[in-house]
């Protein structure tokens, strides 16, 4: 994998292959870094992606590569969510249109039994309600 | 006379996401004179009048503030 360090800029670029990147993993692994590196991309999305990492403190040509290394392990761990969120967005939308269903369900539930209560003192089954006009 | 530094950056547009530059910008006002150009592949940000302790990092901040707002606004 091609990379080129400047030292004097305290920088490493290096070319992801977009067949194998997608846009969305680099962001997100882009993301990741912005506490420990200035991190700049640039290229054609639909084939090649450079990324530029230039540290925020002075690093060695070592550290950089290093640097680089742990990108890729972040962009491996990205690919991964990204497909497997994919993979699992229709079970999740199922899942949160029951909980929303079932909230909605409780709260009319609630109602009906609010009205129940309120209409019960109405009922008199034992005739002991007296109305307060025949008392005098 | 001392000149004062001027640092441009060009942003490509098929991966930096025109909104969020425009929203970093206005948060960047007051931080340091910003000029916002554009062409058919790119938007280049050039700065300006920026405080001299800073002068070194602002640029590169700036374009990280860029993919901050990206991700935030997903």
């Amino acid at each position: 994998m091609k990379f080129k360090i400047n030292s004097q800029k305290n920088q490493i670029a290096f070319f992801l292959n977009s067949k194998f990147y997608d846009l969305e993993s680099v962001y997100g692994a882009a993301y990741v870094f912005l506490d420990r590196a200035y991190v700049f991309l640039d290229g054609d999305p639909k084939k090649e992606i450079i990324v530029y990492l230039k540290g925020k403190e002075k690093i060695s040509s070592k550290g950089l590569e290093a640097l680089r290394g742990e990108f890729y392990n972040e962009l491996l761990n990205y690919l991964l969510r990204v497909k497997i969120a994919k993979r699992n967005k229709k079970i999740r939308e199922y899942i949160v249109q029951c909980a929303l269903l079932s909230a909605v369900g409780a709260t009319a539930g609630e109602t009906d039994e609010d009205e129940n209560i309120n209409a019960d003192y109405k009922d008199d089954p034992l005739g002991i309600a007296v109305p307060w006009k025949e008392k005098k | 006379m001392e000149r004062k530094k001027i640092v441009k950056i060009d942003f490509n547009k098929k991966i930096y996401k025109l909104k969020a530059a425009r929203r970093a910008i206005a948060d960047y006002q007051d931080v340091a004179g910003l000029k916002f150009t554009e062409n058919k592949s790119y938007f280049q940000v050039e700065f300006k009048n920026m405080p001299k302790e800073f002068d070194s990092v602002i640029a590169d901040e700036f374009g990280n503030y860029i993919l901050a707002l990206m991700m935030n606004s997903k």
